[in-house]
């Protein structure tokens, strides 16, 4: 079977948006929106009460942060596992640079972590000479044809069956078939070498339990698991708002989290990690590290925006998300997209951020869909409105947007509103139609304006009164 | 390294700082004292019935596309999977030595099939199939929960592309909640995963594929 007679376009994967595109995470979106709220009946007694509560128990963690994070460290360490704390994407990466050189490796085993996207760490390590090889199915697709994941917890949403299969044609990983079972072993093939030969395994980590010292991973492909425990070095790097106070609570997020993303009771696994080989033990990696980072969550706190912090990374406000839905994770141009990426990309980065994806909080309707689907019911449209306000003045308003200021200063002045109304009715619309105006031009062309009433709304009111009135 | 810690520690008290004073959040309590975890609300399977806690745990395991049985004793188990192997042509195995003591299994010659000690990394990466014990499982969701521990590999259960996962009936609990109040009891030293499930992925296309990097097949062997 020649690749010739199944050509699809995967020549521009990287950088278009396509119908098939859209197709793809339109169909998969609705699909998992299904299996959510069909998991969260089923299974939850009350699952609207489950998430407030799953939402105090964050931000009772987030409001005494300070404590959390010292206690984690204190329990961490005295489960053999190092602790360390970046602030930023730049010292995290020479942490983890500088512990893949000391172990003098070539081939490191990378599981799935937004994290990791968002420092940038694949391309620091190659420039240092390491490989890192992607293996989570999806992330090691979006690696092998050089494109970028597009949703947070399932990359490749955006790229279809036939497309996955010319790509891993194209990479000698195997013959095309349009058989998912067969591509996905090519990939179960190709990435078991990775898996025995890797000296080091970075992974990222769910939670951290502070009272317990371990940190909790969710997965289903089980490429998380031999990242972590196969090679003789694990690292494992999170954000400082991931801390949980008691290892109790996990009932409430477990229950709430992967019903929420995928429809699943429980990932396939749930790892309570407490860090490299004991005496107690048979195996496990020589060494484990955990890696706390900042990289602007502070920014976040105690303010505004705290409530987005509670966030678990559960992908269910993208699924249901109108605007995600239509624009795909390409539209955003950011690690984090979606609504909860609306919120989280202006602010992680400081004033450059602020720049870039000033137009994120702007592309909503406010439809609210997000917070309902929310496990730790954070306010999203809340957010996204202080962001508009925060945004104002601060950046340039989007290309082609027509100048809303004499309208605002019309309708802020009664008496100037009134007159324009009499005006309008007296001349029509023909005034607007040839205003110099070319944003206002260009929005009227596929616009038909309604007919102007005999009568203005007050007149008929004020008739009206009279009528009551004489009546009395 | 401690240059770093205070930057955020700094970073993270004037946030806090100024969020309590402009009343974005509530003033600082005793951060020990836990909000309350409500059991009416966070017990999803208030049953302690042991039949019924079997029929959620077998529905479980059953939704999840995977296989689970009953045995009466450990010789008829064992029994089961000799034939088992020998039908299914799965010729070399390991498994934990809890899991062989228990089985009263040697390494060596099991039916027609070979089965080592899960001690060696190369017969871990060259086995079809592996052996376990489970410590406890959960009911509401058909979850097996191992420990980590002296007689056992962490990639006995994530190797081979089958896995068989023993367990006792009676170490089957309710909820999440029972499992967690489990993990007590554990060494906090040790790790745990919970396995619900064979490995799998639905990223190609959406469409659920069992066996993605680790075992194609689970199949959980209980003992009454």
């Amino acid at each position: 079977m020649s690749s010739s007679t199944h050509k699809v376009n995967i020549e521009n994967i990287g950088k278009e948006q396509t119908l098939e595109t859209r197709a793809s995470v339109l169909d998969a979106s609705r699909k998992k929106i299904i299996s959510r709220s069909h998991a969260l009946r089923e299974n939850l007694n009350d699952s609207n009460s489950l998430r407030h509560l799953a939402s105090k128990l964050r931000l009772h963690a987030l409001n005494h942060l300070p404590h959390f994070l010292e206690e984690a460290e204190k329990n961490l360490t005295e489960n053999g596992i190092q602790v360390h704390w970046a602030s930023d994407g730049e010292e995290a990466r020479k942490i983890i640079g500088e512990l893949c050189k000391k172990a003098d490796v070539k081939i490191i085993s990378k599981s799935k972590s937004m994290v990791t996207e968002e420092i940038e760490l694949n391309p620091y390590l190659e420039s240092l000479g390491f490989e890192p090889v992607e293996t989570d199915l999806g992330e090691f697709v979006v690696q092998i044809s050089d494109d970028h994941p597009t949703h947070i917890v399932t990359p490749i949403i955006h790229i279809n069956g036939k497309q996955v299969a010319q790509i891993f044609e194209k990479e000698g990983l195997g013959e095309y078939t349009e058989d998912p079972e067969i591509l996905t072993g090519y990939a179960r093939r190709h990435l078991r070498k990775v898996f025995r030969e890797a000296g080091v395994g970075i992974t990222g980590a769910n939670f951290v339990v502070a009272d317990t010292g371990r940190f909790v991973t969710v997965s289903n492909e089980g490429n998380l698991r031999f990242c972590a425990n196969a090679p003789k070095l694990h690292i494992a790097i999170t954000g400082i708002e991931k801390v949980v106070a008691s290892e109790d609570q996990m009932a409430v997020l477990l229950n709430l989290l992967a019903r929420s993303s995928t429809g699943q009771n429980l990932t396939v696994y749930t790892q309570f990690f407490s860090g490299p080989k004991k005496e107690n033990e048979a195996d496990g990696p020589e060494e484990s590290h955990l890696i706390f980072i900042d990289n602007g969550r502070t920014n976040l706190l105690g303010g505004d925006y705290h409530e987005m912090l509670q966030c678990i990374r559960c992908g269910a406000c993208l699924n249901v998300c109108p605007v995600y839905r239509s624009v795909t994770g390409r539209g955003y141009d950011s690690v984090y997209p979606g609504p909860m990426g609306a919120v989280f990309s202006p602010l992680l980065g400081g004033e450059e951020s602020m720049k870039k994806y000033s137009e994120l909080p702007k592309a909503s309707s406010l439809c609210g869909a997000c917070e309902e689907v929310c496990p730790v019911a954070i306010p999203i449209p809340k957010m996204l409105l202080s962001l508009r306000d925060d945004l104002h003045g601060k950046v340039p308003p989007i290309k082609g947007t027509p100048s809303f200021g004499p309208w605002s200063y019309m309708t802020s002045h009664p008496a100037l509103w009134k007159a324009s109304l009499s005006t309008g009715k007296t001349i029509g619309w023909g005034a607007a139609k040839i205003l110099p105006n070319a944003s206002l031009q260009s929005w009227l062309k596929s616009r038909d304006l309604p007919d102007w009433p005999k009568q203005s709304f007050r007149s008929l009111w004020k008739k009206r009164l009279k009528t009551v009135r004489k009546n009395h | 390294m401690d240059d770093q810690k205070t930057i955020i520690f700094d970073k993270i008290q004037s946030a806090l700082k100024k969020g309590r004073h402009e009343g974005f959040i509530p003033e600082a309590i005793d951060p020990s004292h836990l909000p309350d975890l409500s059991e009416t609300l966070i017990r999803q399977n208030k049953s302690q019935d042991p039949k019924e806690i079997w029929l959620r745990f077998e529905k479980q395991i059953t939704d999840l596309g995977d296989t689970v049985k009953l045995f009466p004793d450990v010789s008829s188990l064992c029994n089961w999977l000799k034939q088992y192997l020998i039908e299914n042509n799965l010729n070399t195995g390991v498994m934990d030595s809890d899991a062989s003591e228990y089985l009263g299994l040697s390494p060596g010659e099991f039916g027609l099939s070979k089965v080592y000690l899960a001690n060696i990394r190369k017969t871990l990466f060259e086995s079809v199939y592996g052996i376990t014990l489970v410590d406890f499982a959960i009911a509401e969701t058909g979850t097996l929960g191992i420990v980590s521990h002296q007689s056992r590999s962490r990639l006995t259960s994530l190797t081979p592309d089958v896995h068989f996962a023993i367990l006792e009936q009676s170490k089957i609990v309710p909820d999440l909640v029972d499992a967690l109040k489990l993990h007590q009891k554990f060494n906090k030293n040790n790790s745990i995963t919970w396995i619900t499930g064979s490995s799998r992925t639905a990223d190609i296309d959406g469409i659920l594929i069992q066996g993605a990097h680790g075992p194609k097949k689970l199949f959980v062997l209980v003992v009454e």
